[in-house]
């Protein structure tokens, strides 16, 4: 009896199980098996059921049957499906990805109604279908009513009326149920038997199961752990998106050209414009952009050689290039001469010292690009009081402050290294919280933003004693 | 009045005294399985199922087609350009949701209401329900540009730390239909559960045993199993019946939150809602309507059902209507001269054609169903419900393309020109929802025989006045009983 039921098992002379289940009585109509469920009950078994093929109003009282819990299941289900609908839409926006709006808060709850609506009836319409089939013991795909042979048990779906008793009654005798089924009016009774108890599965494939599961686990953690890398290269994904681009690199081979480079050469007329390349860069850049450089350009640092410690030459451009593209200078031995490493490498400071003239204009510049580019957050003055600062305090932003650059932190600073910071950023924590500029403003500009920095700084910690005598009589 | 006695079995004549009979014909416990379960068990598929399945999957396999094309061109093979970026694919998308919508109601808020003559329609509603949703679902799911990127819809982790934004309505919409898709599929398929298992009890092929018998679930008809089912079936209803609502308010949040003169108004959701069950009912009319006459369902879906489906579609016609004219009076009253000129424009500029085409088709038309020839008249009522389902298409159409095709910017000002590939794509739309729609008709019970054999008991314990559910609608039950023309059907 194992299994699909199968109405033609009746006639096959399979085994009969020898184990009596209980006993099926059928009826011939909806009202007889009502009137049947209360003298069943009324005669004190407890474990017994009715099948029809549609639902039988009245039944439920006549067989003793307490309402279902299921609507408590539903209400919790769907008081879940709001809570995580709230949590969900606080952490995506207001949280993990805060994405400004037309300025409207981060989380609202009218903006958040609708997909917490819908939430709700997903959770409670889920739990109230599979709390309806758990609650039944569904799926089941085995059914002992089926052993009965007088009756057919398949028309309960259809039109047949059934009734079953248990063996599992206290004090329950096949005699005495079918006695009592037949004095409620049943047309038929039977006996059904117990299945016989399934095979027990192999232990070799019991934990040849386990096995397979375990290794099915190994290449999603082996994804996860990848997602988890703090990599700057793109983490694994299964789209390559846009991560390969049929394009062209610079300096790479192009059938296109006479002289086969991808990278064209200046035309005829076209304005100088100087580009670096700060990272490793040790001359002017015109060689990383690919063409020829200008030979009337005067060459940084007049084109000498140096000579180090150990004797080794340096050019002097190089010297020069990394002053003014990287705020660098060399470090020297107490002999004056540039000093190496043990592993031989050259020692690079910031420098103290500006690769520009100190200059009316250029302090004027300054203060222009400083207006332009780092008021925004850091204020006119330079006392971390922007208007951006001032909107993400309003906001509570989180994680957010600013950095005062008129104090006595950036102040004791070498120029070398407030060069660098404009040009690279701050990253704190694994966060860049301050991006680098060197896209936005050239070197030359940089430096003089640095000589108005160094004039805002003295402004603002400033005594008497720092004002030209001509000048005092202004501010008193 | 004389007519109760001429005519007593006419089930569409309203007599406030009895109920008219919702099972005609003498029908049996054993006969109603074996009319429906025949459907889906005879060997002998008929030739016209074959005629239909052939036409429908071949338009299937073309939309299959179109959709690799679009995946491997890109979108430009659709008409969308500038200003017109939502163009059919969105109309396409409207439309099927909207059809989608008259299946849940029928279920849901028929079943709250206890209006059981829904039970002989309800799964044939549902079942057009879904497959409308499934029709609906593939506009929006490819219409993205880059597919392989459309879990960025849904608010998972993924490696550019982005999640979507919760306070946009086309998000909302991602959130109203895959939760309604997924309801109206558990109402279904829970209401299926019963008569799937009848079906597995009178199987005789095994391949038949097997798969009725998994789908299911093991289903005994047990008094504890139908007190529980009957519980989650209620509740189901319950949820899907404000559901049901807010589906299509979401989608018409849609426009309604742009700024898009035409889009912008409160209206929207009420009016998108009604259009809805309008065009759904339409749809089940068209459906159903051949449906009945090629399965010989007429005493399971009597004249009595297409009666009050009709009722329905005359009363949810009247309700567009009445969008349609609050729309104009309030861009009117709003003066509001975008609004105005967006109005203008719908009605008398360059696709006055398509907007008179909704208006007669939706409207007028549809005023046919205040004569009971026309509510009772099957042939004229698929006419009636061709047309509509012609007529909320182009309101669809209306509402979108005219709204931006007449842009702020009168130098943007382009017509909306539609490519083959859209053509064929809402053909092929059609073609799935049909094919999907015959694989049911043909595999599944289509009518839920469960609750049909409920009423038909109920009908032959009580007669047909019907006096429980007289007291459950809150009305006295008659106090002097007419005596029975008709006698209970034998059972």
């Amino acid at each position: 009896m194992y299994g699909k039921p199968n109405p033609s098992d009746k006639a096959s002379d399979a085994p009969t199980p020898s184990v009596v289940g209980g006993v099926i009585a059928e009826f011939d109509s909806d009202v007889a098996l009502v009137a049947a469920a209360r003298s069943v009950k009324e005669a004190g078994y407890r474990t017994f059921d009715c099948f029809s093929p549609y639902p039988i109003h009245g039944i439920d009282p006549a067989m003793g049957v307490r309402p279902t819990i299921l609507p408590w299941l539903v209400l919790g289900a769907g008081f879940v499906g709001c809570v995580v609908a709230m949590a969900l839409q606080w952490y995506a926006n207001a949280f993990a990805y805060p994405l400004i709006v037309s300025g409207k808060p981060f989380f609202s709850v009218p903006a958040n109604i609708p997909v917490a609506f819908e939430l709700i009836v997903l959770f409670a319409a889920f739990t109230a279908f599979l709390g309806a089939l758990a609650l039944n013991d569904l799926p089941r795909f085995f059914c002992q009513f089926w052993s009965a042979k007088k009756v057919d048990f398949g028309r309960s779906t259809t039109d047949g009326f059934f009734l079953t008793v248990d063996a599992d009654n206290g004090g329950f005798q096949v005699d005495q149920a079918r006695q009592t089924l037949l004095e409620s009016g049943a047309a038929t009774v039977d006996v059904y038997f117990r299945p016989p108890p399934p095979p027990a599965i192999p232990s070799t494939l019991v934990w040849g199961g386990v096995i397979v599961a375990l290794l099915a686990l190994v290449p999603p953690l082996l994804t996860a752990k990848m997602q988890f890398r703090n990599k700057a290269h793109p983490y694994v994904h299964w789209v390559l998106d846009m991560d390969f681009q049929p394009k062209y690199e610079p300096q790479a081979y192009s059938p296109y050209f006479i002289d086969g480079q991808t990278s064209r050469p200046r035309p005829e007329g076209v304005v100088y414009r100087t580009r670096e390349r700060s990272q490793g860069g040790y001359a002017a850049t015109e060689m990383f952009a690919g063409y020829a450089p200008d030979p009337n350009a005067a060459p940084l640092g007049g084109g000498g050689i140096l000579r180090d410690e150990q004797g080794l030459p340096i050019t002097e451009e190089t010297v020069a290039a990394r002053h003014y593209l990287e705020g660098l200078i060399l470090a020297k031995n107490d002999a004056g001469l540039p000093k190496r490493d043990d592993a031989g490498r050259l020692e690079w400071i910031p420098a103290s010292s500006y690769p520009i003239a100190i200059t009316d204009e250029a302090m004027a510049r300054g203060q222009q690009r400083f207006e332009i580019y780092c008021s925004a957050c850091h204020g006119l003055s330079g006392d971390g009081k922007g208007p951006i600062t001032l909107r993400a305090l309003e906001l509570k932003a989180p994680l957010w402050s600013m950095r005062a650059v008129n104090d006595t932190y950036v102040s004791d600073q070498a120029a070398g290294q407030i060069f660098a910071t404009i040009t690279h950023g701050v990253v704190r924590g694994g966060m860049q919280i301050m991006p680098g500029y060197a896209s936005q403003i050239a070197p030359e500009d940089r430096w003089k933003i640095i000589l108005y920095l160094r004039a805002l700084q003295r402004s603002q910690n400033a005594t008497l004693d720092d004002v030209p005598p001509e000048r005092r009589s202004v501010l008193k | 009045m004389a007519s109760v006695a001429i005519c007593p079995d006419d089930p569409a004549y309203d007599d406030v005294t009895r109920r008219p009979p919702l099972v005609l014909g003498g029908q049996t416990l054993r006969s109603i399985t074996d009319k429906v379960c025949s459907i889906a068990e005879t060997p002998h598929t008929p030739l016209g199922w074959y005629i239909g399945f052939g036409v429908a999957s071949t338009f299937t396999g073309i939309l299959g087609a179109c959709i690799l094309y679009l995946f491997v061109t890109g979108v430009g093979v659709w008409g969308n350009n500038h200003p017109v970026y939502w163009g059919w694919p969105i109309v396409n998308f409207v439309f099927w949701v909207g059809i989608g919508h008259a299946g849940t109601l029928i279920s849901a808020i028929l079943f709250l209401l206890r209006q059981q003559w829904r039970t002989s329609i309800n799964r044939f509603a549902e079942a057009m329900t879904i497959f409308a949703v499934v029709c609906a679902g593939l506009f929006p799911g490819i219409h993205i540009g880059r597919v392989w990127v459309v879990y960025w819809l849904a608010p998972v982790p993924n490696y550019l730390a982005m999640w979507p934004n919760f306070r946009s309505p086309l998000l909302w919409d991602v959130f109203a239909i895959s939760t309604y898709a997924s309801v109206s599929l558990l109402f279904w398929y829970l209401g299926m559960v019963p008569d799937l298992a009848t079906l597995r009890d009178r199987a005789k092929s095994p391949l038949r045993k097997i798969v009725y018998g998994g789908a299911a679930l093991g289903w005994t008809g047990s008094a504890r199993e139908w007190h529980r089912y009957e519980r989650a079936y209620l509740l189901l209803a319950a949820l899907a019946t404000p559901l049901v609502l807010s589906v299509h308010s979401v989608v018409s949040f849609d426009f309604a939150v742009s700024q898009l003169p035409g889009w912008h108004t409160t209206v929207f959701p009420p009016y998108f809602v009604a259009g809805a069950i309008f065009s759904g009912f339409a749809m089940v009319l068209t459906l159903l309507v051949p449906a009945r006459a090629i399965f010989k369902l007429e005493n399971l879906v009597t004249i009595r059902h297409l009666d009050n489906m009709n009722k329905i579609l005359l009363a949810t016609s009247l309700m567009v209507g009445f969008a349609y004219v609050t729309e104009v009076f309030i861009s009117w009253y709003s003066a509001a001269p975008y609004e105005q000129a967006a109005f203008i424009n719908r009605y008398f500029g360059n696709y006055w054609w398509a907007t008179w085409l909704m208006v007669t088709c939706n409207v007028i038309i549809p005023q046919t169903m205040w004569f009971r020839w026309a509510r009772t008249t099957p042939w004229f009522m698929l006419i009636v419900a061709v047309c509509v389902n012609i007529g909320m298409w182009f309101e669809r159409f209306v509402i979108i393309v005219t709204s931006v095709t007449r842009d702020f910017l009168p130098s943007s000002w382009q017509n909306f020109y539609p490519t083959v590939i859209d053509y064929l794509m809402l053909a092929g739309s059609f073609g799935l929802f049909f094919t999907l729609f015959l694989l049911f008709v043909r595999l599944l019970p289509i009518i839920a025989m469960a609750e049909v054999k409920a009423v038909a008991a109920h009908q032959a314990a009580h007669g047909t006045h019907d006096t429980d559910a007289g007291a459950a609608d809150g009305r006295p039950n008659p106090t002097i009983d007419q005596p029975h023309v008709r006698q209970a059907e034998p059972i």
